[in-house]
C-alpha cells in the first residue's frame, strides 16, 4: 500500500510537471526560427491591370481605358518552381507526453532576394500623344504602388517604392508592384518596355502586351 | 452611440471638475442649504440651420441633422435629470444631464446664479451636447463628377457643441409656483474633428485624398431659458410637482477647417476654408416631474 501511494505521488508529480511544461510551450507559442531563404531575381513578368473600377485587378483582357493604363510587375526566381514554402515550427522537446495544439503551427520562411532593385526605365513603343512619341522614355509618366490590396493608398515614386521593396521581408520569393500611367493615351494602341536594373548589374526587361486603347467616355 | 472621446477635451474636464467640486462643497455645507430639488423629465430638441449649397467646398453645416420642428418629437428626444441646490436663498447651482436612446450622459448643462434679492440675479451657464451630421459625402458625390468615393458607406459623424455664457437671471416664486428666466449670452464652439475622403477617377488612374481638420470656430450665441414649476402635493418632507422648461439657442455658426489635398502621391497642399455664418436656432422643450425638499 505504501509503495502504491508513493507511486501515485510520483505519477501525480510527473503529470503536474508535464502540465506545467505543456502550458509553457503553449503560451510561448510555436518557436519559429524564421528561416531565411535567399533567392535570385532573374525573371521579370508583366500582367495587365484593370483599373477602371474602385481598385486594380489582374485581367487577361488586352483592352484598357486611355486614362487607366496600368500593369502589374513581378520579379521572381525562375528556378523556384513552386514558390509557396512552409516550414514546420520546431516544438521544444518535453519530457513525457507530446503537447497537442488546436491550431496550425506552420511558420513562413522569410525570402530575401540576393539583389536589390536600383532603377527602372519604361519606354513607350507607341506614341502616347503628339508630344510623347514612340521610343521615348516615359518613366516619369508612371507612378507605382506596392500593395494592391489596399485601394486607399496613394501612389508613390519609383525611388520610394524601391526603398520599401528592398527593405521589407517577403513571405513569397518574389517582388511585386503595380505601375500606373498618369497621362491618358491619345492613340489606339499602346505598348511599353520595362527595364529593371538590379544591384549586381543584372538588367531584366520585358514588354507589355499590345494594348487596345479605349477612349475614355 | 457612445462617443467616449467627447469627454477627453481639456475644457470639458475642467468645467466638469469645477462643477463637481462646487456641488460637493455645497452639499458638505448642507445645513446652509435652504432647498434641494430634482427634476426627472422628457426632452425634445429641434434644430433649424440655414443651408448654403452653392459653396464649392464642403460645408459640414449643410448636413447637420436639422429637419426643423416637426411635431412634438423634434430631431432629438432625450430623457434627463436635473439636480439643483440653493444656498442661503442667494445662490443656485444646477446640473442637468440628458441622455438619448443610448443612455449615455452626453447632453450637459451646468448653471449657477447669484441673486441680489428675491427676483433679480446674475448667472453663468455652460452647455455641451452632441449633434449628428449626416451624408456629408453627398457634397463630393454631387460636385466631383467622374470621381468615385472609395468609401461607399453612408457617412455620419457626431460632433460636440460647447458653450459658455453669462447673463441676468430672474425668478418669481410663490408657495406653489416658481418661474425662472435666464437671459444668457456667450461664446459657443465646436470640438474639432477630422474627416477624410479618398476618391478615384472612374475609368482612370487618378486618385485624390482629401482630409479635413476642423477648427473650433467660436461664435457668439444667445441662450434664453424659461422654466416653470408647479407644486401639487406633499409626501413626508418632499413636495412633488410638475415642471416645464423651454430654451432657445440663437447663433450664426460656422465649421471652418484646414483642407489638405493630395493628388496622385502623398504630397498634400493645404488651405484654410472659412464659411459665412449659418443662422442656427436650437429649441429645447422639457416636461417632467419635480421633487423638492
Amino acid at each position: 500500500m505504501n509503495t502504491l501511494t508513493k507511486s501515485i505521488k510520483i505519477l501525480v508529480f510527473f503529470f503536474i510537471a508535464q502540465l506545467v511544461f505543456s502550458f509553457i510551450v503553449f503560451f510561448s507559442g510555436c518557436r519559429c526560427n524564421n528561416p531565411v531563404i535567399p533567392y535570385n531575381l532573374d525573371s521579370l513578368s508583366i500582367r495587365n491591370l484593370y483599373n477602371a473600377d474602385n481598385f486594380p485587378t489582374l485581367t487577361e483582357s488586352n483592352s484598357m481605358y486611355s486614362a487607366a493604363i496600368a500593369f502589374s510587375v513581378t520579379l521572381a526566381d525562375s528556378n523556384l518552381q513552386n514558390p509557396y514554402y512552409y516550414t514546420k515550427c520546431s516544438i521544444p522537446a518535453t519530457v513525457g507526453f507530446t503537447s497537442s495544439y488546436a491550431t496550425s503551427m506552420d511558420c513562413n520562411p522569410i525570402f530575401v532576394p540576393n539583389q536589390r532593385i536600383v532603377g527602372i526605365n519604361i519606354v513607350t513603343l507607341y506614341s502616347i500623344n503628339s508630344a510623347v512619341l514612340s521610343g521615348a522614355d516615359v518613366t516619369n509618366l508612371f507612378l507605382a504602388r506596392s500593395n494592391n490590396y489596399n485601394p486607399e493608398l496613394m501612389y508613390s515614386t519609383f525611388e520610394s517604392l524601391f526603398v520599401k521593396l528592398n527593405s521589407q521581408p517577403n513571405e513569397q520569393p518574389e517582388l511585386n508592384f503595380n505601375v500606373f500611367l498618369k497621362v491618358p493615351v491619345v492613340n489606339t494602341l499602346a505598348r511599353f518596355a520595362l527595364i529593371v536594373s538590379l544591384s549586381d548589374g543584372t538588367v531584366l526587361s520585358d514588354t507589355t502586351k499590345l494594348i487596345t486603347v479605349i477612349p475614355n467616355p | 452611440m457612445v462617443n467616449s472621446s467627447l469627454y477627453k477635451g481639456f475644457t470639458m474636464r475642467i468645467i466638469t471638475t469645477v462643477a463637481v467640486v462646487l456641488f460637493v462643497y455645497l452639499n458638505a455645507h448642507s445645513q446652509s442649504l435652504t432647498r434641494k430639488q430634482i427634476n426627472l423629465f422628457l426632452g425634445s430638441q429641434t434644430v433649424n440651420c440655414d443651408k448654403f449649397m452653392t459653396s464649392s467646398d464642403l460645408d459640414f453645416l449643410n448636413y447637420v441633422d436639422s429637419e426643423g420642428y416637426s411635431g412634438l418629437l423634434g430631431n432629438y428626444m432625450f430623457i434627463g435629470i436635473m439636480y439643483q441646490i440653493e444656498f442661503k436663498d442667494k445662490v443656485e447651482a444646477k446640473v442637468t444631464v440628458g441622455m438619448h436612446s443610448d443612455l449615455a450622459p452626453v447632453k450637459l448643462n451646468f448653471s449657477s446664479s447669484y441673486f441680489f434679492n428675491r427676483t433679480i440675479g446674475f448667472g453663468a451657464s455652460f452647455f455641451g451636447y452632441p449633434q449628428n451630421i449626416n451624408d456629408f459625402n453627398l457634397h463630393h458625390w454631387n460636385n466631383d463628377v467622374g470621381l468615385i468615393d472609395l468609401n461607399t458607406n453612408a457617412r455620419q459623424r457626431k460632433i460636440y457643441n460647447l458653450g459658455l455664457a453669462i447673463g441676468p437671471d430672474l425668478r418669481f416664486r410663490s408657495s406653489i409656483f416658481s418661474f425662472n428666466i435666464k437671459l444668457h449670452s456667450g461664446v459657443r464652439w465646436l470640438k474639432s474633428f477630422t474627416e477624410g475622403f479618398f476618391q478615384k477617377q472612374i475609368n482612370g488612374n487618378y486618385i485624390r485624398a482629401t482630409n479635413y481638420i476642423t477648427h473650433n470656430s467660436p461664435t457668439f450665441y444667445f441662450f434664453p431659458q424659461a422654466e416653470i414649476e408647479i407644486k401639487l402635493f406633499k409626501i413626508g418632507q418632499t413636495t412633488i410637482g410638475i415642471m416645464g422648461k423651454a430654451s432657445r439657442e440663437w447663433s450664426y455658426r460656422e465649421i471652418n477647417y484646414t483642407k489638405n489635398v493630395s493628388e496622385w502621391v502623398n504630397a498634400p497642399y493645404s488651405r484654410t476654408v472659412t464659411f459665412p455664418g449659418h443662422k442656427y436656432i436650437k429649441y429645447d422643450y422639457d416636461v417632467g416631474l419635480n421633487f423638492s425638499w
